[in-house]
C-alpha cells in the first residue's frame, strides 16, 4: 500500500480531482470535509502527509494547524496548506503556525504532485 | 542703504498691516504707479506710503479708502482676511512661508487651498472605498467561490487532456466540469450584479473620514502619549471636529491609564478586561478603548472596537481581522454592544463569530456608559462600548454579522434589510 495522504477539503470536485491525481501516482488518499473534527481525524490515524484547506466549515485550517503543532504526536507531521488567498500575510501566517508548505489556488496538477512527493520524501 | 527683505525670505508670520501693505504694493505695481504718484493722489508722503507698504504703519480709515480709490479696487480687497489654513499642509513642500503668497495672491491662494482640500478628501475617499472592498464579506465570499471553482476546473481539465484512462472516470470528470462551469457562471453573474448595482457615487461621510484618519494611524497616537498635539491638517471641518473629540477622549484615557504600565498589566492578565479595570480602578469602557488603541505587539490578540449612542447609531469603529464592521450601513443587531444598552450598567460577555468558514471566534465584551456630564434632570445620555478580542475559548459561538446591508446570513431573524 502506498503512503497515506489525508486531504482535508470541502469542495467535492476539488476532492475528486486531487484524489484521482494522487491515487494514480500511487498514493493512498483519505479525505475529510469538516473543519470541526479534522484535528481529531488526523490524530486518530496520522497519515504521512496532510493537505489542509484554509477555509473549511466549522473551523479554519489555521486553527487546525495550530492544534496539530501543539500536540506531541503531530508536531512534525508534514502539512501542506491550500488557500484561495495568496497574499503575503496569509503565507506568513501559515508558515508562522508551522505549515510545511503553502500552495495558492488555483494550482496545476504537476505542482501538487511534485510538492507531495518532495514533502513525503523529505 | 535700506535693504528690503522679500516676503518669501521672511520667517515670521505676517501681521495684518503687512498683509494690507503687500496688497497695496502689488496693486500699485500692477497699475503702473510709482510710490510718488500714489502718495500724491492720496495726499500722503512717499516715505509714509513706503512704510505702510512694508507693514511699518497701520493702514486704515480715510487713507485706506483713498488708496483703494486711487488703485481702482474695493477697500475690502485690500483688507480681506487671508485664509491660510488650507495651505498649511503644503508649506513644507513649497519650502517658503505661505502668508506672503496668500496675502499677495488671495484669489490663487483660495483656489490652491480648495484644491488641496479636495485632493485630501478624495484620498480619504479612496482609502475608505478600498477598505470597504477589502472587508466586504459578500465580495470575499464570491471571490473565494470563483477561485475554488477555477481550481477544480483547471485540475479536472488537465486530467482529461492527459487522459484519465477510464471511460467512467472521464464521464464523471466531464460532468464535474459542466457543474463547475454552471456554478462559475452563477457566481460571476451574481458578482457582476453586486458590483454593478452599487451606487455610482458612495457618499463618504465625515465619520468615514475620521475613521480613515484613525485607521491610518493604527488607532495609536504616539504624540498624545508624550503630551504633544496631533496634526489634523488635511481633514474637512466636520471630520476635524469628530477627530478632535475622539482625541480628547484618547488623551483622558492615556492620562488615566499610562501606556507602559497599562500594556504590561494587560499582557500579564492576558487582556482580561475586568481584571485590567480592577487593577487601575478605571471604568470598563475606558479600559476597552485603551486596549483597542494599544500598538500591535507579539502575543497580543487582535482587538476591535465599536461605540454607539443611545439610539444604537455606531459613532466609532476600529475594525480588526476576523471582525469586519461596516460603518455606513449600521451595526449588526446581534452585537453584544446592543445587548449592553439594555442591561443597565451590567457588562455583557459573549463568544461571537462573523459569517464565513474562516472567521475566527472572538470574545466580545460590552458595557453601557454615560455620555457627557451626568445630570439628575432625567435627560442624561447613555451609550455603549464593545471590545472584540481574538483567541476566544472553544465554546459554541453566537453568530453575528458585519451589518445587515452586507451580511450574507440571509436566514437571520434579526435581519432588517431583505
Amino acid at each position: 500500500m502506498g503512503k497515506r495522504v489525508l486531504l482535508i477539503e470541502d469542495e467535492p470536485n476539488i476532492i475528486e480531482a486531487i484524489s484521482f491525481i494522487l491515487t494514480r501516482d500511487g498514493w493512498t488518499v483519505h479525505t475529510h470535509e469538516d473543519g470541526e473534527t479534522a484535528a481529531e481525524r488526523v490524530r486518530s490515524r496520522p497519515p504521512d502527509l496532510v493537505i489542509l484547506d484554509v477555509m473549511l466549515p466549522g473551523r479554519s485550517g489555521y486553527d487546525i494547524l495550530r492544534d496539530l503543532r501543539g500536540a506531541e504526536d503531530t508536531r512534525a507531521l508534514p502539512v501542506m496548506m491550500l488557500t484561495a488567498r495568496g497574499q503575503t500575510k496569509d503565507r506568513e501566517m501559515a508558515m508562522e503556525l508551522g505549515a510545511t508548505h503553502f500552495m495558492t489556488k488555483p494550482f496545476s496538477n504537476a505542482e501538487i504532485l511534485e510538492n507531495v512527493r518532495t514533502l513525503v520524501a523529505g | 542703504m535700506t535693504v528690503i527683505t522679500p516676503y518669501f525670505q521672511r520667517e515670521k508670520s505676517l501681521s495684518q498691516s503687512e498683509h494690507i501693505g503687500i496688497r497695496v504694493r502689488a496693486r500699485r505695481v500692477k497699475v503702473g504707479q510709482s510710490q510718488q504718484q500714489l502718495a500724491k493722489a492720496v495726499g500722503i508722503s512717499p516715505s509714509y506710503l513706503n512704510l505702510m507698504e512694508h507693514g511699518k504703519r497701520r493702514i486704515g480709515g480715510s487713507v485706506l479708502g483713498g488708496l483703494a480709490q486711487a488703485l481702482g479696487v474695493d477697500p475690502n480687497v485690500l483688507t480681506a482676511a487671508v485664509a491660510t489654513e488650507g495651505l498649511v499642509p503644503l508649506q513644507d513642500r513649497a519650502g517658503e512661508p505661505l502668508e506672503g503668497f496668500a496675502a499677495q495672491f488671495p484669489g490663487w491662494a483660495g483656489v490652491v487651498a480648495e484644491q488641496a482640500g479636495r485632493v485630501s478628501r478624495l484620498e480619504a475617499q479612496v482609502a475608505t472605498m478600498a477598505d470597504r472592498l477589502a472587508h466586504d464579506p459578500t465580495l470575499a465570499g464570491a471571490l473565494h467561490q470563483v477561485v475554488s471553482t477555477v481550481t477544480s476546473i483547471r485540475s479536472t481539465a488537465s486530467i482529461l487532456v492527459e487522459g484519465a484512462g477510464d471511460r467512467d472516470w472521464e464521464a464523471r470528470f466531464h460532468q464535474n466540469i459542466h457543474a463547475d462551469s454552471l456554478r462559475l457562471a452563477e457566481v460571476t453573474q451574481a458578482l457582476a450584479a453586486y458590483l454593478g448595482g452599487a451606487p455610482e457615487k458612495t457618499p463618504v461621510t465625515a465619520m468615514d473620514e475620521a475613521t480613515a484618519f484613525f485607521e491610518e494611524r493604527g488607532h495609536f497616537f504616539e504624540e498624545i502619549e508624550r503630551g504633544a498635539d496631533v496634526s489634523l491638517a488635511g481633514l474637512s471641518a466636520a471630520a476635524h471636529q469628530i477627530v478632535a473629540a475622539w482625541l480628547d477622549v484618547y488623551a483622558q484615557d492615556a492620562q488615566a491609564l499610562p501606556l507602559t504600565e497599562f500594556a504590561a498589566a494587560a499582557a500579564a492578565v492576558e487582556y482580561d478586561v475586568a481584571a485590567v479595570a480592577a487593577r487601575f480602578a478605571q471604568p470598563l469602557g475606558a479600559v476597552m478603548r485603551r486596549l483597542a488603541s494599544l500598538p500591535a505587539r507579539r502575543g497580543q490578540p487582535m482587538m476591535g472596537l465599536a461605540i454607539c449612542d443611545g439610539a444604537g447609531v455606531v459613532t466609532r469603529l476600529k475594525r480588526t481581522a476576523g471582525f469586519d464592521m461596516v460603518f455606513g450601513a449600521g451595526g449588526c443587531p446581534l452585537w453584544p454592544l446592543y445587548a449592553a444598552l439594555g442591561q443597565g450598567m451590567r457588562p455583557v460577555q459573549e463568544v461571537v463569530v462573523m459569517p464565513g468558514k474562516e472567521a475566527p471566534r472572538m470574545t466580545a465584551y460590552a458595557v453601557s456608559q454615560p455620555i457627557g456630564t451626568p445630570s439628575f434632570d432625567g435627560r442624561g445620555r447613555i451609550g455603549a462600548v464593545m471590545l472584540v478580542v481574538g483567541d476566544a475559548p472553544q465554546t459554541p459561538p453566537h453568530p453575528v454579522g458585519p451589518g445587515c446591508a452586507v451580511c450574507p446570513r440571509e436566514d437571520c431573524t434579526a435581519r432588517r434589510i431583505a
